[in-house]
């Protein structure tokens, strides 16, 4: 039927849909010219001092040139099948040589778009599990073709089908947890409040300069103008002023994260398959999420210390190829130890601590005060030439403040390095536990700059499908062993991470 | 029967005494012509602007804008001179290295079984110099990537066609 082993082009027809994709690419980035120019055409002026059929002559040479890279485009892009690869080569001037490996295959799409249709050809897309840029497509094929091209890449390969999880039976299924509503508010409540007041103060932000101008009909700077230098002698008067003010944005803060916890996360169910967890949750945007084992690439267990005396852990979940959107819903919330330890173990293994903490250089320490002092410093000089005199005392404030934050973000930094798993701590606030299987790793590397290099101090990270962990500041010689012994799993073990 | 044995840290394979083959000299012509275009480029805004811009300030400023750009482009060129030592990779049996980087140097490894798909990129300035990328990639969306800039094409040529056999 079709030899695929030589490299060949698409269907001759492809000339036709390259030119129409060309055609609009380049019509949508000189939409505003265009526009321009039919809006002087029809007023019968002159453009630029061109006549009419200079412009005709210029459209017409701008058609050549599409027509031109088109067949171009077309003569250079070749593909063909080698072994177990997939190779392609495209490009006029910039040449490009993809291989992708028929093992690492994840999906294959057949598909027409309307100017498809009408020359009857279909376009074959290549998704493989790296990045987006990856994916390979070919525009213009005879539907028999792309069968048999889909068929022949797929052959001897086990490719993971997305129905794969959805498919389960139905009677193996039984709810393991569901969040009781005062769970929920209580969850609301421990949230961190300072978000929600930023997510607030953005929207009035936003309100405010959009009816600017109603606001100042209403005159309310005046008023509060008038209301404080009638008390401007009593300072009594101002810090009551000043505290209530701070007492209502509190007020309003935390009834905004718990509203906004009690929406997302409503009858949040979690409900055990017999080898996926499927997640439900949500009052008006209902949402329902399988998780599989062999996909999930990162777990982060999140709490902060009120959460820990209520009893309240956050599961969030990391899993390989799925929607950005989607991604934000992989969480449980309101989950104690118990929970927790057994969502782990079921997702991923069970947490078993072998080895020892380990904590970041005190250089961290100094590194951590070191950003903090430059911005602070900044803020500060700026401050005193806008405002001048007594703004400084607003440092007494938030020194205390910033300084406690770098205290507790370093105090909760720390790494477990077990022989299957990496345990990274992180957080001020909040204390954030990062979990990475050994055998899911993609690559590791080593990041130093010329500061930590002549403190023989340097990072690593740890890359998953869908995140990087990093070890913060660390020896040097400690790194290394890290980076071998990481390597060292990944490539003796031989797993698949997926 | 399964067994665990511990694993002894001295006896595993030691990345970092790995030593790095450099990249191609003439990487730095590239270098040099990219940075030769962005500035000709930023030069002629500038003076495009003090041509058409007439207004005091614009004069004023003028000098000062172009020292600085100057300055810039000055720095781009010792810094590309001295991070061009800081490139090199290297082929284990099991995994690929590279490093690159002045002020951050950064030291990635890709193990083979890791690859996703691999591709040889030429840019039309790099084929005068038959030169050539190799980009390697993980299915890591969050920068497990690798790409070595400034092989000669038969070497990128070479490790890819390795690479493919490696992966498979």
């Amino acid at each position: 039927m079709y030899d695929f082993k030589n490299p060949s082009r698409q269907s001759i027809k492809g000339i036709a849909v390259l030119f129409g994709f060309n055609s609009y690419k380049i019509l949508k980035s000189l939409f505003i010219a265009i526009a321009t120019f039919s809006y002087y055409l029809i007023k019968g002026e002159r453009v630029f001092g061109l006549s009419l059929n200079q412009i005709i002559l210029a459209v017409i040479i701008v058609f050549l040139f599409i027509l031109v890279r088109s067949i171009l485009q077309y003569l250079n892009f070749k593909f063909h099948i080698s072994g177990d690869d997939f190779k392609l080569s495209k490009g006029i001037l910039n040449k490009e040589e993809i291989t992708v490996s028929k093992s690492k295959i994840q999906n294959i799409y057949i598909k027409q778009n309307v100017l498809q249709q009408i020359i009857n050809v279909v376009q074959l897309d290549i998704e493989t599990a790296g990045d987006a840029k990856a994916e390979v497509k070919i525009t213009a094929l005879s539907r028999n073709k792309a069968k048999a091209l889909k068929e022949e890449l797929l052959s001897n390969v086990n490719v993971v089908s997305q129905e794969e999880t959805t498919n389960e039976i139905k009677d193996e299924r039984k709810v393991y947890y569901k969040a009781s509503i005062k769970k929920l508010l209580l969850e609301g409540f421990s949230q961190n409040h300072i978000k929600s007041f930023l997510v607030i103060a953005g929207f009035i932000g936003g309100l405010y300069s959009t009816y600017e101008d109603f606001m100042q009909e209403l005159k309310l700077g005046d008023k509060f103008e008038a209301l404080l230098t009638q008390n401007s002698n009593s300072v009594s008067a101002l810090i009551f002023i000043t505290f209530g003010f701070l007492l209502i944005t509190l007020i309003i803060s935390i009834l905004f994260s718990v509203i906004k916890t009690f929406l997302l996360n409503f009858d949040l169910q979690v409900i055990e398959h017999k080898n996926t967890i499927e997640i439900k949750k949500g009052l008006f945007n209902k949402v329902a999420i399988i998780l599989s084992p062999s996909r999930i690439q990162n777990i982060e267990i999140v709490n902060n210390r009120l959460k820990r005396y209520f009893g309240l852990n956050t599961l969030r979940i990391k899993q390989a190829m799925v929607d950005k959107k989607l991604q934000k819903h992989f969480s449980i919330i309101a989950l104690d130890q118990l929970q927790v330890d057994y969502l782990v173990e079921k997702l991923m293994q069970k947490l078993s601590i072998t080895s020892k903490k380990e904590k970041p250089e005190t250089y961290y320490l100094r590194f951590l005060l070191l950003t903090m002092l430059v911005p602070l410093l900044l803020f500060n000089v700026v401050a005193f030439f806008v405002f001048e005199n007594l703004f400084w005392v607003i440092n007494l404030f938030i020194v205390p403040v910033l300084l406690l934050m770098i205290y507790l973000k370093y105090k909760k930094a720390y790494y477990i390095l077990n022989d299957n798993m990496l345990i990274v701590g992180d957080g001020s606030i909040s204390t954030i536990t990062q979990l990475v299987e050994i055998h899911k790793v993609q690559a590791v590397a080593t990041k130093q700059t010329v500061f930590q290099k002549l403190r023989n101090i340097i990072t690593v990270e740890v890359y998953t499908a869908s995140k990087a962990t990093k070890i913060l500041y660390i020896k040097e010689n400690r790194a290394n062993e890290i980076v071998n012994f990481l390597l060292y799993q990944i490539e003796s073990q031989r797993k698949d991470w997926m | 029967m399964f067994t665990n044995i511990e694993i002894d840290i001295d006896s595993i394979p030691k990345a970092e005494t790995v030593k790095l083959k450099p990249i191609s000299k003439s990487y730095l012509k590239i270098l040099f012509i990219n940075i030769f275009i962005q500035y000709s480029i930023l030069f002629g805004v500038v003076i495009l602007a003090i041509n058409f811009i007439k207004e005091d300030w614009v004069s004023i400023v003028f000098w000062y804008v172009i020292i600085f750009l100057f300055f810039l482009l000055i720095l781009q060129f010792i810094i590309s001179i001295l991070s061009l030592k800081k490139r090199g990779y290297a082929l284990r049996s099991h995994d690929i290295i590279y490093a690159k980087g002045l002020l951050i140097e950064k030291r990635t490894t890709v193990p083979f079984i890791r690859i996703q798909h691999l591709e040889t990129k030429q840019s039309f300035i790099a084929k005068k110099f038959n030169l050539a990328s190799l980009h390697v990639y993980t299915a890591g969306e969050s920068g497990g990537d690798l790409s070595i800039s400034g092989l000669t094409l038969d070497e990128a040529t070479r490790i890819n066609q390795l690479l493919t056999t490696k992966i498979n």
